[in-house]
């Protein structure tokens, strides 16, 4: 976790599944109430199963709700771009973190 | 009898043999393709059965094996590897000669890959694996009789586990992954329902997902799959009935449910994308609308499979020629039918006759269509040759290919494969650095070369670059001289960099020091100028030093049928292919003798260009006329004027090839004939371009 003017940084690594998801919960929790703006770097990320999925959608919502800055950044690994598109989360693989948060924001508008 | 159906035979496992080098190599880019490895085994499958049917029975047995492998593959037993792709690659080779090759020795290899298979497959059970025949074969064959029974279906699955799914331990994307085994599955997760961050309990599920499956294992199969959860997980599972059309949007979201018939056609009459209102008006939520486009598209999808598997049908390549010919011969006929209702003019005929000509051009254009083949298949040949010569030379290079789709005459592709083949074997071998000598450059450690083509008029260009050493000026200038295809007088510095390149193009010319079993024996880019050339297409060469070369090949389309223009000297007709002619300009002979005195140049359109006056080359007897006139066409994209007495107009052209007897005229690639049986000779612009060229270098420099 890096800090600069009030961004804060996380990093996220491996192949992450149900059992980090409640440290990973408590992260994003701290992260949102300590500052208006986070970056998550999933460059590091081999995998990743629905349940941290379903933690990102969620931070999205967040973000949304309090008007805060959530977003994704770093590139995409190639064995994550695959799973995302094979299980339905991704319509087509994108490299960059900040396309698939596009991709994901434009498949969500209005039901945020 | 049995001949012919083994001929058959031999056809289709051809064309398999062929497929199954493209997945092979696909699945080594991409080795977790579930897909890839069900089509590879299917493919050996196929070869199996019908081998052993048609009593090619060493081919079955050896076949067998190689199934055997790609089973256990599918099922996970063993993993995807290089050793295993390396082998089937050459299983498939061995496979192919025993095919065309009944006599050829090629025990020792077979031997050895029997060798590589077992111990593959041995790998993971440590057991022999082959002694599992007949039971494996009864399974498949009830698995074959379900499938007739239950036929082909495509389900629409609604998939929404309840929270407690996580904490039950039961990973939803692994039943996906079941899924995905019964056969083509489209897949959209619905996310609307997560809830905030701040009220999230993360190790709930509040996920769902809307699936679309096409298989022939029925419905139980798939109730099968979400057995374990049936109490945790909302499951709908709905036949979608058989359509020939592709539903609407609308019709999915009713079907579905969530919009009612009556809304979707009010709506319907506004203009705007069905999606975008339905979100706005709160009838839908944007997931509802991504999950029906999901479905759309793979009724899409599977209805273009069975598009392709059902409509097409297999015709020897002679008797498409002869209905070419035929079409030929209907062409002339009709110009000759509109030649005589012109002269007529008589009504009710020349109504006829434009309608003729209306649906002889259609059928012209129809029968040529079916000649035309996508240039994908030409393409693909080329990944398995880049893949061996690059690990032969120790080398990593990637193949990537684009425009696969462009359709060319079928003739005409298959005098392509020789020259690209050349072109290709170039830029791996002289074109692509090693690895080490790249990442020393800062380059990546792989090369990479491209392969695409487009449409382009009535051409299609093909280009070949790699991002490798590119040409080195200073060492074709050095051994063209060295060759004597160049005479040391003439500094390098005045040779533009298009000259030095076309030196590439001299027989005998090679620049690389060490001849390899690859390239570098002198033949080779002649040979590629020469075959080009022959289909009435250029050569272009681009290439800058440290980042790479591009060659371009203009090809014409078709090599049948041209549209010409019809222009006359003397009492002789001529044809110039159209689609080089740039214009045509109108000339006093007087004023062009004057200009003769010095040099054969005329100003078109701003711009100086040479010309040849036909009638002196092909040496055409009688009076020259007061006024002439040029024909300016693009040569080897560069202009040249001929000059003719009379340009007559546009005109259909069935091009005849010439006999022997006129093999040595120069600068006539073939002959017509024309509606009243008149002959008339197809000019070979590119030949008599280089003519005019080597006219004027003989007027600048006299003997």
């Amino acid at each position: 976790m890096t800090k600069a003017q009030n961004t804060l940084i996380l990093e996220w690594k491996g192949n992450l599944t149900i059992e980090q998801a409640s440290p990973l919960y408590k992260e994003l929790l701290d992260a949102f109430s300590e500052t208006a703006s986070i970056y998550l770097d999933i460059s590091k990320v081999t995998d990743m199963d629905s349940s941290i999925i379903q933690l990102i959608c969620s931070a999205f919502k967040e973000a949304h709700a309090q008007g805060k800055e959530f977003h994704l950044t770093g590139t995409v690994q190639t064995q994550l771009q695959t799973s995302l598109v094979r299980y339905g989360f991704l319509l087509r693989a994108e490299s960059s973190g900040e396309a698939l948060e596009k991709q994901w924001c434009i498949q969500n508008q209005g039901a945020l | 009898m049995i001949d012919k159906f083994k001929e058959a035979f031999k056809e289709e496992a051809a064309e398999l043999l062929g497929t199954l080098e493209d997945q092979l190599l696909a699945l080594e880019q991409d080795p977790n393709n579930h897909e890839t490895i069900s089509a590879i085994f299917r493919a050996m499958h196929t070869i199996k059965g019908s081998a052993a049917m048609f009593g090619f029975d060493e081919i079955s047995r050896f076949t067998h094996q190689v199934e055997n492998v790609f089973d256990m593959l599918r099922n996970g037993l063993i993993p995807v590897s290089k050793t295993l792709i390396d082998a089937t690659l050459r299983a498939r080779d061995v496979i192919n000669t025993m095919l065309t090759e009944p006599d050829a020795d090629i025990m020792q290899e077979m031997i050895l890959l029997d060798k590589e298979f077992n111990s593959l497959a041995n790998a993971e059970k440590g057991s022999a694996p082959i002694e599992q025949g007949p039971t494996g074969e009864s399974q498949e064959k009830d698995r074959e009789q379900n499938a007739k029974t239950e036929g082909l279906l495509t389900y629409r699955i609604h998939f929404a586990p309840k929270p407690e799914l996580f904490k039950n331990g039961t990973n939803p994307l692994r039943l996906i992954d079941e899924l995905y085994e019964l056969g083509p599955l489209s897949v959209i997760a619905l996310k609307q329902s997560i809830p905030l961050l701040s009220t999230l309990d993360p190790e709930s599920c509040f996920l769902a997902w809307d699936l679309n499956l096409t298989t022939d294992k029925g419905i139980d199969a798939i109730k099968d799959v979400f057995i374990f959860v049936e109490d945790l997980a909302r499951i709908e599972i709905q036949p979608i009935e058989q359509v020939d059309e592709v539903k609407r949007i609308g019709e999915i979201l009713v079907d579905r449910g969530i919009a009612s018939p009556e809304v979707i056609e009010h709506i319907e009459q506004d203009k705007r994308k069905i999606g975008e209102l339905l979100v706005e008006k709160k009838i839908a939520n944007p997931e509802d609308i991504q999950s029906a486009l999901v479905e759309q598209e793979h009724v899409k999808q599977l209805k273009e499979r069975q598009d392709i598997s059902s409509s097409t049908i297999r015709v020897p390549s002679n008797r498409l020629d002869a209905l070419v010919d035929l079409v030929g011969e209907l062409v002339t006929l009709q110009a000759r039918l509109a030649r005589t209702s012109a002269s007529l003019q008589e009504g009710g005929l020349t109504a006829i006759s434009e309608q003729f000509e209306r649906l002889v051009a259609q059928l012209r254009d129809t029968t040529m269509g079916i000649r035309m083949l996508p240039i994908g298949t030409t393409f693909n040949r080329f990944r398995r040759l880049v893949r061996d010569l690059s690990s032969e030379l120790g080398k990593e290079i990637d193949l990537i290919t684009d425009g696969e789709e462009t359709e060319l005459d079928k003739t005409v592709i298959e005098k392509l494969t020789d020259p690209l083949v050349h072109i290709i074997r170039n830029s791996v071998d002289h074109g692509i650095e090693a690895p080490e000598e790249r990442e020393r450059k800062g380059k990546p450690r792989r090369g990479t070369i491209s392969l695409s083509a487009l449409h382009s008029g009535a051409y299609v260009l093909i280009r070949i670059s790699d991002d490798g050493a590119g040409m080195n000026r200073e060492r074709i200038y050095a051994k063209a001289v060295e060759k004597g295809l160049i005479s040391d007088t003439i500094p390098l510095a005045s040779l533009s960099d298009q000259d030095i390149f076309q030196l590439v193009f001299a027989p005998g010319f090679s620049t690389a020091t060490n001849v390899t079993s690859v390239s570098g024996r002198g033949v080779g880019m002649d040979v590629v100028k020469r075959q080009i050339d022959s289909l009435g297409g250029s050569v272009l060469v681009e290439s800058s030093p440290g980042k790479g070369t591009n060659i371009t090949l203009k090809i014409p389309l078709t090599l049948a049928i041209i549209d010409g223009l019809l222009v006359r000297i003397g009492n002789e007709l001529y044809v110039i292919p159209l689609s080089v002619v740039d214009g045509c300009v109108e000339i006093k002979r007087d004023e062009l003798q004057l200009m003769q005195k010095s040099r054969s140049l005329l100003t078109y359109r701003q711009r100086v260009l040479p010309y040849v006056a036909l009638r002196d080359l092909f040496k055409v007897p009688g009076a020259v006329p007061a006024i002439e006139q040029i024909v300016v066409v693009n040569a080897m994209d560069s202009p040249v004027g001929f000059v003719v007495d009379q340009v007559i107009g546009d005109y259909q052209t069935v091009i005849k090839p010439l006999g022997i007897l006129f093999k040595k005229n120069d600068g006539i690639s073939g002959a017509t004939i024309l509606g009243d049986g008149t002959v008339a000779l197809i000019v070979d612009v590119n030949r008599l371009a280089s003519l005019a060229q080597l006219q004027e270098a003989r007027k600048v420099q006299p003997n």
